[in-house]
Order: structure tokens, then sequence, then C-alpha cells
């Protein structure tokens, strides 16, 4: 009985001309020792699995950049989604800066039922200052009352500043000539 | 190494390894013929002994496989640089993996089925950026009869056109998707069965023959210039 001719003979005598296809001459003499220097060396055959990013069979990383490397069209659809991500972040980001400027109370708030006491009204602060010209500086906080922009607005004549919380004057150096 | 412009080179033969090339030319049906898998003894003590981190073993075993090995990954990547390194991680990976190995296929099917996924997620990583550095053909090239019927008749300058059609032939091969180029390889060039490809490749025998038909019709298309 005769074998079924074969259509794809011709080819198969072609794909002959692989099998002498051969690396340089001695180069399995050295391969096995290769392979068990690296081994020795720690080598995992695989080094993009060591790596953190590692998923699979591959980096992470790679994976993605070789996925859209790949399809055009995919990469440009997630360039469009990256943009429309931070357009809609932006616009969502804006009306929530003005809801919550246009819900704040235009009274102060209050903490509780009646005034309490600021919470510096009693403290007392003193701390001592070495003079250089021999008087003492012991400057004592106090409450500010209005600022001095409010009492200009109300047509206030501006207080003086208080003599403790005065610079001291300056000291005034004379040169005299040789 | 020659870049995409492979020259002949007359190697000795005792140069060329143990490749089973001879015995894989007897025959037309290429599942008759010799790839057949290797013979088991003591494959399983040296496994044992390598399991245990015995690297003399290890060794043996690499031994008895790098050459096919390296060629399925040569055939497939068709660059030297690149199959070398690949052959020298799947054994790497293959040793550190052997406390995984079973037992339920034999060492040479394992260690295939490593290196063939290897060159798969490979292949897929280099996309677009094949560069073909081709192995040089051997002495034993001037006298195959197969390739001398096909090329004796074409043209006169017979080493000009064997470079150019191991070119083309590469060229050809790089163009099917990986499927279709691992099958052709296992069984048109390396000789495998049917069956031990379904085995590597994890898939029903059914399909393996439906690829390589498929995988067949593709390359005598490309390559119709050369097979009138």
């Amino acid at each position: 009985m005769s074998p079924i001719p074969d259509d794809f003979e011709q080819l198969r005598r072609l794909l002959a001309l692989k099998r002498h296809e051969t690396p340089p001459p001695g180069y399995f003499h050295g391969f096995s020792r290769q392979v068990i220097v690296r081994i020795q060396a720690g080598d995992l055959g695989d080094p993009e699995e060591a790596s953190i990013w590692s998923f699979g069979g591959g980096s992470l990383l790679q994976r993605i950049w070789a996925t859209l490397d790949a399809r055009p069209i995919l990469a440009g659809a997630f360039g469009v989604a990256v943009c429309g991500f931070f357009v809609v972040g932006a616009l969502i980001s804006d009306n929530t800066t003005n809801a919550v400027a246009n819900q704040l109370p235009t009274q102060p708030l209050q903490l509780g039922m009646g005034q309490p006491a600021p919470l510096w009204h009693n403290a007392k602060t003193q701390t001592e200052f070495p003079s250089t010209d021999g008087a003492e500086l012991v400057p004592t906080y106090q409450p500010p009352p209005d600022s001095i922009f409010e009492e200009i607005r109300k047509g206030q004549t501006p207080r003086p500043l208080s003599p403790q919380s005065a610079m001291p004057n300056p000291v005034r150096v004379s040169f005299s000539n040789p | 190494m020659i870049m995409t412009e492979p020259a002949r080179r007359k190697a000795p033969e005792e140069e060329q390894g143990s490749t089973p090339r001879a015995a894989r030319r007897e025959g037309d049906n290429p599942s008759q013929k010799t790839a057949a898998a290797p013979p088991q003894i003591d494959e399983m003590e040296f496994v044992r002994k390598a399991r245990n981190g015995n690297l003399e073993a290890y060794d043996e075993l690499v031994k008895r496989y790098q050459e096919r090995i390296y060629a399925t990954i040569y055939h497939m990547t068709s660059n030297h640089e690149d199959a070398n390194d690949l052959a020298q991680e799947a054994f790497i990976k293959a040793f550190h993996a052997l406390k995984s190995f079973k037992g339920g296929s034999s060492f040479y099917t394992w260690v295939y089925r490593i290196a063939v996924n290897k060159t798969i997620n490979f292949l897929k990583q280099r996309k677009n950026k094949a560069q073909m550095s081709l192995d040089d053909l051997d002495f034993n090239v001037e006298h195959d009869p197969d390739l001398v019927a096909l090329i004796s008749d074409k043209t006169p300058r017979r080493e000009v056109n064997l470079a150019e059609l191991q070119e083309k032939l590469n060229g050809a091969m790089q163009k099917l998707s990986e499927p279709h180029r691992l099958v052709v390889t296992l069984h048109d060039v390396q000789g495998l069965s049917h069956e031990e490809i379904a085995k590597i490749m994890d898939c029903n025998i059914g399909t393996v023959r439906s690829r390589l038909f498929y995988a067949r019709q593709q390359l005598q298309a490309y390559l119709s210039d050369y097979l009138k």
C-alpha cells in the first residue's frame, strides 16, 4: 500500500535546510558549564521574576508597555482616558471649592452657648530678657483689642503703642575722630 | 556569527555535536523519525540527585538535552544570541523548579515545556523588534539529497542560493504566529511526533494537526517562488 501523496512534500524538503543551521563549532562544549556556573552564582534563570514589579512571566511595567506598544489604538484610548481623568478631576475639584465657599457662615462660629473666654485670656506670659542698658524689660502679654485696621475703618484714632510693646530706643554709636 | 547574511562554514563533522540529524533524515514521515524521546535509563536517577542539589548530575542532564533545547529555541527566534540566553535560562529555571517535577512526564518533555513557554513569552515581548542572527549552515548541507534536488534545478550558483534560501526560509518562519511556528519547528524541523508535541504544548493531537496544516499552508504561500 503506497502512502498518500503529501501536498507539502516540497515544503518539507525545504524545511530540511533548517536542520543544517548549527551554532559555532565547540559551542556546546561549554554550554552546560555556563549553566552550572550561573546556578552556583544564584541566578534564578528569570531576572524579571525577581523584580518587585514582576507579575507572571515578566515585569508588570514591561508588560503594560509591550501591550500598549503592540496596540496603538489601545495606547490612544489609554491616553484619552488619562486626560479625561485629569479634566474630570479638575472640574470636580473646582465645584467642590465653590460649594464649600457658599456654605461658609457669615458670622464667626460660636463654639458654645455663652461667650467663652478665649484661650489666651488667662494666659500670662512673662519673659525676662537681659537688658543691655541696665533697665529690665518685663513684657506682659495682653490681648489686642481691635486690630489697627479695624479702628481706622471705624474712624477712630489709632491708639498709641504701649510703652511695653515699644521697640527699645536705637543705640546711638558715635565715632570720634582720632 | 553573521547577522542575516549567513556564510557557509566547513566544519568537521565531529564538531557538530550529537544531534540526531542523520537519523532524522531517514524516512519521509517526520513523526517516525528520530527525535523520539531519549532513553530514560538513569534519567530519573539523575533527576533525583539533581533535586538534592547534585550539580554534577544536573550537568549530565543539561548535556543530554542542550542541543535539542537550543535548536528549538533557535528555530523559534531565528537569533543565535537570544537562543543562547533563553536556553541557559530555561535550564536554570528547570533546576530551581525540580522540586515541583512530579515525574508525570519525562524530564525531557518537562524541560521542553519550560523552554517553549519561556520562548513564547520572550517572543511576545520582542514583537516588532525582531532581528535575525542566523547560525551558519553546516558542511552536510552540500550532500543533502533533498536540498540538492530542490536547488540544482534552479541555479548553478548553489552556495549563494543556499544562503539566500536560508534567509527567506527564516523570514517566512518569523511571519507565522508563535503556536504555528512552534508546531512546524517541532514536527518538520526537529521531527517530534504529534503526540509529543501535544504533550509539550499541552493541547490535544487534533489541535496539533490543524495548526500544522495551517502553518504549512502559510509557509507554502510565503515561499511559493522556491517551491515551483
